[in-house]
């Protein structure tokens, strides 16, 4: 990746990179994805990434994100116009031309296909998304606490199908779109948060997109799981709290809300060395908290992951093994997420753990 | 200590009083064959004769020469077996059918019909992302269709397509059609109906639909059923030769030919005939198990030396070796059938070296950890160990589904389906009726999906008839 750039060539790296930052998938889940993105950077060539700031205050921006199961996105994968057609319908609601475009998330298949969609219309990409991370719900967003609406938005699907919304208060959005991408398939192309350069750049979190270039690239160059740890450490801030063996996986292991989706599930590892804790990792779609030995290490909003020691590569949550030997690692969030509005959003509490954060205690 | 796997093999034979098994390999070239025997008073198995030939007839050589002095050998009977019952023969064909499938040219082409909501509508998307899939399959259509990952109906089946369609594949004639609908792993009935009129329109053609393969992600399922209906003759041919030389030297004793698994299990000559692509992927897989049990080890990690240099890894847990999807070409293309899992062994991951990765990392404390595996380094050739894992292959099955629950009596429910369609297919393979059991389950949630989503993966293994 060269400075304000993203090419062909950049690909793998950022795919490594979406996957650190949710683990939910397998790579294989985003073949397809991966094969589109390549393509269309090959033929388009290089697509211009740039900081908000360096685009006129007054440019239409819209976020763009996979909303639903990106196991469904796998087995159902887009025709290739339906982020385009979600964009080009919410520009119609809104009554503003898109100018840019960003990752809601950039994580996972969220990463790659504001890029692919950038590419499609001609349009730069912003190296800025609204979570840093990947979260649950569409308004747990740096924009949305900075008060941008994230509505009007559309739902596109890959059975040609569309849905908009407009929701008074941001948090029925979820609530409202669940069934809709249940009856597309399992999963839409979004597009939301119709906004401004100046309003984006304001609110958004920065540099996100070209740090995970520069993360996957620490994980494409080492598969020792020592060095890749110390080389995110230095990119960012990446500590391990353990190494263990996988000894169980629990199903159903807290109470079900249904604001959230996926059903709450555990991870028991036990770790190795002298020591030998044991360490619980609990998880609805992505790791919410690790407890070691009962006690509550790590929770969200950090950012939870785990690394396959033996092929020191991220160990996807959907393909998890009891007797995997794994390396459990935290990176916190952007300081956004830590203040008392955002923990109550996004902290343990609203995944029904009713502890304070470990940062909070 | 570090056991090594190697043997003590070649064209003289040992005294032994055992049953004898053999294995065989066919690879570009040339082929390996080998008779071992379990040992007597310790786990493992051990090389009575090994056989290599070049050639065109290479297979029908090793074959007949390893057949023979497995009939010579006194027999005790097998532990489940009667004394003097038949021969059993294991062929892992793995190593030439990848060839093939790099060598597009000499397979038949592929027609492709997907069942989806909608065609695709940008070029990367209308193909399959693997270049080596890709070369295989010659003709394309889209039939509008398709349920989700949880068999409900996206779209109806569009039937005044599907009779255009069908009446194209007609004129093309393909010998090879692979049928793959979204959602068919959940809700096959789209792609069966699609199936059945091809099969109607070209009665000699040799159809794959991906629902037989189960699995999750249409690029892998897609990658499955191409290489499963491409590979379809040339497995038949090698199976007919196979039988020919065993029919001709097991006598009346007679002798029971199986296939090698791609994931280090074995399957019937007829099973495989009708699901080529099962037997893919072996090779490596199969010299895994073969270097455990020279080692005596039904729990180990071991390490094969890699082709261009450093060492290959991959785990044995009870007896079976450690598995995962298959990967073909590169950049890779995953398929939905399980293979051996080999990674190339890092310096530090080597035996003998103090940070070998089942210790603790750096800064947590160094020491041991109890009951840790051990390692075996292989040293003899990886015909050979592929040929004593073939010969020592049980029939295994392997199942991946998506499944809904709204309780743990949920999950217990499916899991129990899951086990026992697993076991009816390991005994398709070849398992003794009820000699099937759980090697392996897991249950993970499948994330960002309707609360209750489950993805549950089964392996289950027998002893062979």
């Amino acid at each position: 990746m060269s400075d304000g750039e993203l090419t062909a060539e950049d690909v793998p790296a950022l795919t490594a990179g979406a996957m650190l930052y949710s683990p939910s998938l397998a790579p294989s889940s985003l073949e397809t994805t991966v094969a589109w993105l390549t393509d269309r950077l090959e033929r388009d060539g290089a697509l211009r990434l740039v900081h908000p700031r360096t685009l006129a205050p007054d440019v239409g921006c819209v976020a763009v994100c996979v909303i639903g199961s990106g196991a469904a996105l796998a087995d159902l994968p887009p025709t290739g116009d339906e982020f385009a057609t979600a964009v080009r319908e919410l520009e119609q609601l809104s009554g503003r031309p898109v100018g840019a475009v960003l990752p809601l998330s950039a994580a996972t298949v969220s990463a790659l296909v504001p890029a692919a969609v950038a590419s499609q219309l001609g349009v730069p990409l912003l190296d800025a998304d609204g979570m840093g991370r990947t979260f649950a719900l569409i308004h747990h967003t740096a924009m949305h606490l900075a008060g941008l609406p994230v509505t009007p938005l559309v739902v596109a699907g890959a059975t040609g199908e569309s849905i908009s919304l407009r929701v008074p208060d941001a948090w029925r959005a979820d609530a409202l779109l669940r069934a809709g991408i249940d009856a597309l398939g399992g999963w839409g192309a979004l597009a939301a948060y119709p906004s401004t350069a100046g309003e984006v750049a304001a609110a958004s979190l920065p540099g996100t997109v070209s740090r995970l270039v520069e993360a996957g690239r620490v994980l494409l160059g080492s598969s020792d799981p020592d060095t890749v740890v110390a080389r995110l450490a230095a990119v960012n801030g990446c500590r391990r709290v353990g190494r263990g063996r996988i000894v169980a996986l629990e199903h159903l292991s807290r109470p079900t809300d249904a604001t959230i989706p996926t059903h709450p599930s555990s991870v028991v590892v036990e770790q190795v060395g002298p020591d030998a804790r044991q360490l619980r990792l609990e998880l609805r779609s992505e790791v919410v908290a690790v407890f070691s030995d009962g006690s509550l290490t790590a929770a969200a909003p950090d950012l939870i992951t785990l690394l396959d020691v033996e092929r020191g590569v991220i160990a996807p949550l959907d393909s998890l093994w009891p007797g995997d030997l794994v390396d459990v690692l935290v990176i916190p969030a952007h300081p956004v997420w830590y203040s008392a509005e955002a923990l109550t959003m996004v902290g343990p509490a609203s995944h029904g753990i009713p502890l304070d954060h470990p940062r909070r205690r | 200590m570090v056991p090594a796997a190697s043997s003590n093999g070649g064209p003289e034979c040992s005294q032994h009083t055992g049953p004898s098994f053999v294995g065989a390999q066919l690879r570009p070239g040339g082929a390996t064959a080998v008779v071992v025997r379990p040992r007597g008073d310790v786990s493992g198995a051990e090389v009575v004769l090994v056989e290599r030939a070049c050639g065109a007839d290479a297979l029908e050589r090793v074959l007949g020469a390893a057949l023979g002095a497995a009939l010579e050998a006194p027999d005790t009977g097998p532990p489940s077996g009667s004394p003097g019952g038949p021969v059993s023969v294991v062929l892992d064909l793995g190593p030439h059918l990848e060839h093939l499938l790099h060598h597009p040219e000499l397979l038949d082409p592929v027609a492709v019909v997907r069942v989806a909501p909608r065609a695709g509508t940008d070029p990367a998307l209308a193909r399959h992302p693997s270049a080596l899939v890709e070369a295989l399959v010659r003709w394309r259509w889209v039939v509008p269709g398709g349920h989700d990952l949880l068999g409900r109906e996206l779209r109806l089946l569009a039937r005044s397509r599907l009779s255009a369609v069908v009446a194209e594949l007609a004129e093309a004639a393909p010998r090879c059609v692979a049928v793959v609908a979204a959602g068919s792993a959940g809700q096959p009935a789209h792609e069966r109906h699609v199936a059945d009129a091809v099969q109607a329109a070209l009665p000699g053609a040799r159809i794959s639909a991906a629902h037989d393969f189960g699995g999750h992600g249409s690029a892998a399922r897609e990658a499955t059923v191409v290489a499963d209906t491409a590979l379809g003759a040339a497995v038949d041919h090698l199976v007919d030769r196979a039988e020919a030389v065993l029919r001709r030297r097991a006598g009346r004793r007679g002798a029971e030919l199986r296939l090698c698994r791609g994931d280090g299990g074995s399957l019937s000559a007829e099973r495989a005939r009708t699901a080529p692509v099962l037997v893919l992927g072996s090779g490596l897989g199969p010299a895994v198990l073969g270097a455990a049990q020279l080692a005596g080890l039904d729990g180990c990690r071991v390490l094969l030396p890699a082709a261009d240099g450093g060492h290959l890894v991959a785990g044995v847990r009870n007896g079976l070796a450690l598995v995962r999807p298959l990967v073909v070409g590169d950049p890779p293309a995953e398929l939905v059938v399980p293979a051996v899992a080999l990674d190339r062994a890092r310096p530090c991951g080597l035996p003998g070296r103090p940070d070998r990765h089942d210790r603790p990392g750096r800064g947590e404390g160094a020491g041991a950890l109890d009951g840790r595996v051990p390692d075996v380094v292989a040293d003899a050739e990886p015909d050979e160990l592929a040929c004593v894992g073939a010969a020592v292959a049980r029939p295994l099955s392997w199942l991946d589904e998506i499944a809904a629950i709204g309780s743990a009596d949920d999950l217990a429910a499916v899991q129990r389906a899951a086990v026992q369609r697993a076991t009816a297919l390991a005994t398709a393979n070849g398992a003794e009726p009820g000699s099937a059991d759980v090697v392996e389950v897991s249950s993970v949630a499948v994330p960002y999906s309707r609360a209750g989503t489950v993805r549950v993966r089964v392996r289950v293994g027998g002893v062979g008839r």
